[in-house]
């Protein structure tokens, strides 16, 4: 049907544009965060206790130009490289388009979007700007009156700090900064953030100013960029002459009820305008409906359309034409990142400033948007080493994997990507969004082993009994045949003389791996033959031994399909091998990227 | 089984396949290939070799109880 396709072009953009809305309101976040420091510093060298008061009111008008230049070199810079940005829900939108039925000039972004693009671009920066002005008007009055008045230091900078970020404010008290951290780093944690900023009320007394130029421009922030991406909207289906428009994006609990009614629907521009003059809801904001949609902070998004698409005796293509274009382009997508880069360098025991980003560059390299999603929702472990060894200790959270890790013989010229990086961290992972201390996902959960057992059972082989409970195939034991043809599909083996002394002593296969990722699937191999892989057809994996601790095989499987989940060859390779483990697999990721 | 010099150089020798060195490992010193956390089972198997053809163990990793690799 038309109408799934539709949605899934309305889910796409929702996912990038929440992605950059986030990202954004962090950046901004930081950014009023080192404007409350310069203040605070400048501010601290007033003692409005003291000197003539004429000698203190010059002081504090003197500050009024220190705390415009402080505005523009942090608030005003973050809001500038947010609407450079803006560039990418048009490109989201346009790329949308490419699904639909329509002449291919309207496939591409045209010399006119441009133009449109930074015309919407400028009407963007000037509320923001508008803001930055009245607070430092905020600002300098404060610091004013507090001359005027002989307010103590501390009180003055406690007010100043208030103007500026509310009750996120700096604050000296441990346990309290640990609240103000948790708020100002996790903006998407809806319900976990109002409970920490009522704590931060209740117990510390903080005020939660309400006029702070923090709660503005976090406002303003998302407002803006779906502000935006509507305009934006709105220009390309006139363009079009597209008169449809379909309500997209998912909903969630705390959702208002006009998106729960309108989401999945298709309406004209005129029944669209009817609903917004005749209907009130609560959170409705003024302006036009294509620009506020919901209301405040809606992430909903109105996806064009003609409700004549997909009926199949129409000379579009049919819906499912278009369909198979859209799965096989997800594919490519859902592989290659979009997201900025999970900042993982200050978590490296040492390394140069330059190591410490290529580490960060190819960690990232290794993770699909989605995982970044999930990796940004998570602790991070406590240290990270660039260790040739690869491991992970779930007590201490430590992980070590290499730089550059190949996966070679010594004896061969060139090897292929190792993902140790990522590998680790889906031990990591996995432990830490598990509820239970030192246990992992992986091992606890039953729908994942089962399919492990599936797909182990796909395989030729020999079941035996369990000796307790008597269950046939209880113990699954994977032919040598069967690995023998799967280790010639992973890996070439040539013939070796090893030399010792001047004297040959053994000829051995050396294994060389046929492509990126391969050594993992081996590894994903070797665990379901629970290290025979490794042990009798030389192929990368682990000891016997190893895979007789509790919940190895799970957990092993469990890293190696999140370190390829990003190379679709290597990944398609392993669904080959363990289709059933590869769907618990997914669900997991799912249910990590949008679960609490 | 305790090999002689010449025996263990002759088996060495004979071996084919992964499997046989580990056999011959086993069979040598009387217990199963340790680990030592290397990922390349190349390096492992030339391990293996030396092991056998010098008569010295591997010295393995004891692995802790909360290690992953």
């Amino acid at each position: 049907m038309a109408k799934d396709l539709l949605e899934k072009l309305g889910d796409y953009r929702q996912n990038r544009v929440t992605d950059l809305s986030d990202l954004q309101v962090q950046r901004l976040q930081k950014s009023l965060q080192e404007l409350e420091n310069l203040v605070i510093k400048e501010a601290s060298k007033i003692n409005p206790a003291r000197g003539t008061l004429k000698l203190r009111t010059t002081i504090a008008l003197e500050m009024r130009p220190k705390l415009k230049q402080f505005i523009e070199q942090t608030y005003l810079t973050a809001v500038q490289e947010n609407i450079s940005e803006y560039d990418k829900p048009a490109s989201w939108l346009v790329s949308t388009f490419k699904k639909y039925p329509i002449p291919d000039q309207f496939k591409e972004i045209t010399e006119l979007d441009l133009t449109t693009i930074q015309q919407l671009k400028r009407g963007a920066y000037l509320p923001f700007e508008d803001l930055g002005s009245e607070f430092v008007n905020e600002l300098s009055q404060e610091i004013y009156n507090s001359t005027l008045t002989g307010k103590p230091t501390e009180q003055m900078i406690a007010d100043l700090r208030g103007k500026i970020n509310g009750v996120y404010q700096s604050t000296d008290n441990e346990e309290a900064q640990e609240l103000v951290d948790f708020i100002a780093n996790n903006p998407d944690k809806a319900e976990q953030v109002k409970t920490a900023t009522e704590r931060l009320q209740t117990i510390y007394g903080r005020d939660r100013l309400g006029n702070n130029l923090r709660r503005y421009a976090t406002q303003m922030v998302q407002d803006s960029l779906m502000g935006f991406d509507g305009q934006f909207a709105k220009y390309r289906a006139d363009e079009l002459g597209l008169t449809h428009y379909k309500y997209t994006g998912t909903t969630v609990r705390d959702s208002r009820d006009f998106c729960r009614t309108h989401a999945g629907k298709i309406y004209s521009e005129e029944e669209i305008r009817d609903i917004w003059s005749s209907q009130t809801w609560k959170g409705k904001a003024q302006g036009d409906p294509f620009i506020v949609r919901g209301g405040y902070n809606c992430r909903h998004h109105w996806q064009p359309t003609d409700p004549e698409w997909g009926k199949e005796d129409s000379d579009f293509p049919t819906t499912q034409d278009i369909e198979q274009q859209t799965t096989e382009e997800q594919v490519i997508e859902e592989t290659q990142s979009t997201l900025p880069n999970v900042p993982i360098a200050s978590l490296l025991n040492r390394g140069s400033e330059k190591i410490r980003k290529a580490y960060e560059d190819q960690f990232n390299s290794q993770l699909t948007d989605q995982q970044k999603r999930i990796v940004n929702k998570y602790p991070k472990p406590s240290v990270i080493k660039n260790g040739k060894k690869g491991v992970y200790y779930y007590r201490s959270q430590e992980m070590s994997a290499e730089l550059n890790a190949i996966d070679k013989s010594r004896y061969a010229e060139k090897g292929v990507k190792s993902f140790v990086m990522s590998h680790e961290y889906g031990h990591h992972i996995d432990y830490v969004s598990f509820d239970v201390p030192s246990v992992a996902w992986s091992e606890s959960n039953f729908a994942f082993s089962n399919a492990i057992k599936m797909d182990r059972q796909r395989f030729k082989g020999t079941g035996y009994k369990n000796l307790k409970t008597g269950e046939i195939d209880d113990y699954y034991v994977i032919s040598s045949e069967e690995l023998d043809k799967i280790s010639k599909e992973l890996a070439t083996k040539r013939d070796l003389d090893i030399i010792r002394n001047g004297r040959k002593v053994a000829n051995v296969k050396i294994t060389d791996l046929k492509a990126d990722g391969y050594g993992e699937v081996s590894d994903i191999v070797d665990a379901l033959a629970r290290g025979r892989f490794r042990k009798d057809f030389n192929m990368w994996g682990h000891t016997v031994s190893y895979y007789s601790r509790k919940g190895a095989v799970e957990k092993e499987i469990f890293a190696n399909l999140f370190s390829i989940r990003h190379n679709k060859k290597a990944y398609d390779q392993a669904k080959k091998y363990i289709p059933n483990t590869v769907k618990e697999f997914e669900k997991r990721l799912l249910e990590l990227e949008k679960g609490n | 089984m305790k090999l002689t010099n010449e025996e263990r150089l002759i088996k060495l020798s004979e071996c084919e396949t992964s499997k046989d060195f580990h056999s011959l490992y086993e069979l040598v010193f009387g217990e199963e290939v340790p680990e030592t956390i290397t990922r390349d089972p190349n390096e492992s198997l030339e391990n293996i070799i030396d092991a056998i053809y010098s008569n010295t163990k591997i010295k393995g990793v004891d692995l802790p109880k909360d290690i992953n690799i």
